[in-house]
């Protein structure tokens, strides 16, 4: 299904399509994060933000680093998506003791639902800090943040992924 | 394994779960989603919203498990009145004749995303990317509302800013940022507008046509006074009458305010030590800044405090778990600190340009004071900073920021 790319060589930017196909599972699994898991939402919020991309391609392809703004661009679209959601929903601050007990034994499985039970901006925070490997700097700046405001989003989310992680956690850092 | 790393490593593990759908798959369903969004905007331009409405119902796309792309159902639109094309023509209406072009816009109806508009605007002196959104902050609004003071400049390049407060309650905020060291090289003018009820009206604009290299002029295309006749126009209403989501939750009452965390920690710093509270006022609650001067050697303390921190679920087990990987001390009076070190960046953990005492003290205050050279928090530098971490650790567990 792969279009031929139209670029003449590899100094050229890459075509619209050749940088979607190559860097849209890596999206999808980005999104997957800030969803907290949810598989479908996650494919709508890529596509999505390929589609915001692909209006803009031309000029965002002379970035210096158009993977980086692509990520962004699906962080920026969550938050949206996400306060789209909240006038139906109660985006809740307070903690969620739920899956401390839960009986799931996988942890990533547990992972996935404490990040869905963060605010969404602190889950964009963690995601942009430790799985996009962004600096604080940088994770302000994505997500128009100070970097106080992201160091303590950042403290107060990890925190609460410690609380429900809970021994699993301890049982993980010590391997 | 430090809690970062084990953290970064489980969020991997976590990711792996995710659906393997095809990159080419979904580069076909961004591309026809995103030649849709151009024939909206180009169908709305053209005949108006109602076209645009009707191609939106043509073109949306879906990913059928499988792989396969196929045409979905538009979701149902609350308001044709405020669409993209709305907030374009009315914040190019607001803008003073100029060329116009890069349009995007979305409206109360989109399938996602807030009201919002971004145009590149050229006065004929070089281009400015404009973006103007809209919200609703929580209310109460109090000092610790995000976007009603003027942003504190120990933590951004800052060239000035204004605060206004109307006779009506309503709070005009313009910043004015430089660029920050080591970031682009773009200035952004923002103006904040918040409205006794809640309603906030932003723009930001940019001295150059992509919000990145290369400049187009040597300021923003905009005057503090053209900025803040856009943001406070009455021509938004209509945007508020219809879309009424608050994503924000009220500033906490209890953070103690930046004028009592500096008196306290004024009286706790050795009398030999020279500080300065800095010219610019801080008014954001439960945290203060100021430097210190040892023997020709000034660093920034930032302290951040917080009363009964997490005072419902078992705040001194979670603190404790904080400390994986790092020095957790407990002291005779009864607290708790952590002391750690930081690099510039998580993967430059060396040299240490960041020394930092966190401390939980006995009544459930956390303080945190974080020391980096030099006078702004953006641009630490590696050295010998003016206070060891012991002086930190001994201001930061002191008794006297119990309440």
């Amino acid at each position: 299904m792969k279009h031929p790319s139209t670029s003449p060589g590899p100094a050229q930017p890459p075509d619209f399509r050749e940088f979607a196909a190559s860097r849209g599972r890596h999206l999808l699994r980005t999104a997957y994060l800030l969803t907290g898991g949810d598989a479908h939402l996650a494919e709508d919020l890529v596509q999505e933000a390929l589609g915001r991309i692909y209006g803009r391609w031309r000029k965002i392809a002379r970035l210096g680093n158009p993977a980086g703004y692509a990520q962004t661009v699906l962080v920026n679209t969550f938050l949206s998506h996400r306060r789209r959601r909240a006038s139906s929903e109660r985006v809740t601050d307070t903690f969620d003791e739920v899956a401390v007990s839960d009986p799931d034994p996988s942890l990533r499985l547990t992972l996935l639902r404490a990040l869905s039970a963060l605010p969404p901006q602190d889950r964009a925070v963690l995601v942009l800090r430790f799985w996009e490997d962004r600096s604080v700097e940088e994770t302000a700046a994505a997500l128009q943040l100070s970097a106080s405001g992201v160091r303590s989003r950042s403290s107060r989310a990890l925190e609460r992924i410690r609380a429900v992680l809970g021994d699993q956690l301890d049982e993980f850092v010590r391997h | 394994m430090p809690f970062d790393n084990a953290f970064s490593e489980l969020l991997r593990d976590a990711a792996d779960l995710a659906p393997d759908t095809p990159g080419d798959v979904l580069a076909d369903a961004g591309e026809r989603l995103g030649r849709s969004r151009v024939l909206r905007r180009r169908a709305a331009t053209a005949a108006g919203a109602c076209a645009a409405l009707a191609l939106a119902g043509l073109f949306s796309v879906a990913i059928q498990p499988g792989g396969v792309t196929a045409p979905a159902a538009s979701r149902p639109r609350t308001n044709p009145a405020i669409t993209g094309q709305f907030m374009i023509d009315t914040l190019t209406s607001l803008l003073p004749p100029g060329r116009i072009d890069d349009t995007y816009g979305e409206g109360s109806s989109a399938p996602q995303g807030g009201p919002m508009a971004h145009v590149a605007y050229d006065d004929g002196h070089g281009a400015s990317a404009i973006t103007l959104s809209t919200d609703w902050v929580a209310l109460p609004i109090s000092a610790g509302t995000q976007g009603t003071q003027c942003p504190d400049p120990t933590e951004r390049p800052t060239e000035g800013c204004t605060r206004t407060v109307g006779t009506d309650g309503s709070i005009l905020v313009i910043e004015k940022f430089k660029p920050e060291p080591g970031g682009g090289p773009t200035s952004t003018w923002t103006a904040i507008w918040t409205g006794p009820d809640g309603r906030r009206v932003r723009l930001d604009e940019m001295n150059s046509r992509t919000a990145g290299p290369p400049l187009t002029r040597a300021e923003p295309a905009l005057s503090a006074d053209q900025l803040a006749a856009v943001v406070s126009s009455p021509a938004w209403n209509p945007v508020f009458e219809v879309f009424t989501t608050s994503t924000n939750t009220p500033a906490s009452p209890q953070l103690p305010l930046p004028s009592a965390i500096l008196s306290t920690a004024d009286s706790l710093l050795p009398s030999g030590i020279q500080r300065d509270h800095g010219s610019a006022p801080q008014t954001t609650p439960g945290m203060a800044h100021l430097t210190v001067t040892v023997d020709g050697r000034t660093s920034l303390l930032s302290i951040s405090v917080t009363p009964h921190w997490m005072k419902d679920h078992n705040p001194r087990s979670l603190f404790n778990n904080l400390a994986t990987g790092q020095q957790l001390t407990h002291t005779q009076n009864g607290a708790d600190v952590i002391t750690s070190t930081y690099g510039t960046t998580k993967s430059s953990p060396t040299p240490p340009v960041r020394w930092l005492a966190d401390a939980l003290l006995p009544d459930g205050t956390r303080v945190s004071i974080s020391e980096n050279n030099g006078t702004t928090g953006y641009d630490a530098q590696p050295g010998t900073p003016a206070l060891t971490l012991d002086q930190l650790t001994t201001l930061a567990t002191a008794p006297a920021w119990q309440q």
